[in-house]
């Protein structure tokens, strides 16, 4: 059986978001979620670039150009949320939205 | 003995939470699966993309790159927003208080400084080639700016003082100059009767290399000034440092 390579893509991308999701929900520490979102992003961009390919006789740009356009305001969330995060772990002093209640005596190993 | 009962009893409520919380989670992800996979596989009906439709036009663009062409005619707008959401990025940044967190030092290495002495002009070069060469090739002010961002990374790696010796108002400039331009002439289009962002014929291809050179100063700027994480002038107190949990 053939699988053409574009559907091995998409099928990456896929998974990519999910999980990205799943770590966006599943994790509490800020960094991990910030993590989990530019995951979900690439698998986006993926699945992007290969509804692009299409059947490959006319590759169409204008996915092109919202992936490129994209990945520059992924990273500028990135830069931003980090700043956030890190102004939360200051002033706040915490870096995990919620804290396992059997983990409060112990160190923290997350 | 009470206290280990109870205890076993937090940990036994815990148990269910997590295992209640992990397949909502399943559930919720397969549902998602499930609607990314049947959008990718139900192809459109008869649907061949805007390939074709680029490539009829393409001539009409000024550029010979597709990509640019959607980029800087075609979806012009689109492009006009992402430089504002990158100087918005920026200004986000900047008014935040400073990171109380100590930077490191630069180590003062002799190899780290040469290096960077050998790459980053070489950089300057490969950025403003890839700016110039986006009109005609796989390139553009995205890839260019990216290229001198990282070479005021590189810089900034090295030496971490220099952020603090850029004049502010060059970088705030700088940030603004990108989108500001682009805005200029998208309005400027209407005055011959266009529409917004519609390059009057016949100057499409140096209202673009123009725009992209711009944009790519504004853009590796914004993102240095992401990485930078303050305002150059923000005052320096790294006297407490982060305080780890």
């Amino acid at each position: 059986m053939f699988i053409p390579p574009s559907f091995i893509y998409g099928l990456t991308g896929i998974i990519l978001f999910l999980v990205g999701f799943g770590g966006l929900l599943a994790c509490t520490h800020l960094l991990r979620k910030i993590l989990a979102v530019n995951i979900m992003a690439s698998g986006i961009f993926l699945i992007l670039v290969t509804i692009a390919f299409g059947n490959g006789k006319v590759v169409d740009p204008v996915p092109h150009a919202m992936v490129l356009t994209g990945i520059v305001v992924s990273v500028s969330f990135t830069g931003l949320a980090l700043a956030i995060a890190c102004r939360v772990q200051e002033t706040a002093n915490f870096s995990q939205l919620y804290k396992k209640k059997d983990n409060q005596n112990g160190a923290d190993n997350s | 003995m009470e206290k280990i009962e109870e205890s076993l009893m937090i940990e036994r409520k815990n148990q269910t939470h997590r295992i209640f919380f992990h397949s909502l989670l399943l559930i919720l992800l397969a549902f998602f699966a499930f609607i990314l996979g049947w959008a990718y596989l139900s192809p459109a009906p008869g649907s061949t993309g805007l390939g074709v439709l680029v490539d009829a036009q393409l001539r009409e663009s000024g550029v010979e790159n597709r990509v640019t062409a959607v980029l800087l005619n075609f979806r012009g707008y689109d492009t006009l927003l992402e430089c504002f959401v990158l100087f918005l990025g920026a200004v986000g940044v900047w008014s935040l208080t400073p990171s109380r967190l100590r930077w490191h030092e630069s180590l003062d290495s002799p190899i780290l400084a040469s290096l960077v002495q050998l790459l980053v002009p070489l950089m300057i070069i490969i950025a403003g080639y890839l700016t110039w060469f986006g009109t005609l090739r796989a390139g553009g002010a995205f890839q260019g700016g990216t290229v001198l961002a990282a070479a005021v990374v590189l810089l900034l790696l090295a030496s971490r003082s220099t952020w603090q010796k850029i004049p502010l108002t060059l970088l705030s400039y700088g940030l603004i100059i990108g989108p500001a331009f682009f805005l200029f002439i998208g309005i400027a289009c209407l005055i011959p009767g266009g529409n917004l962002l519609q390059y009057p014929t016949g100057y499409n291809n140096i209202l673009i290399l123009l725009i992209e050179l711009v944009a790519a100063i504004s853009i590796s700027l914004s993102l240095a000034a992401l990485f930078g994480g303050r305002r150059p002038d923000a005052p320096n107190n790294t006297l407490t440092t982060g305080t780890e949990r």
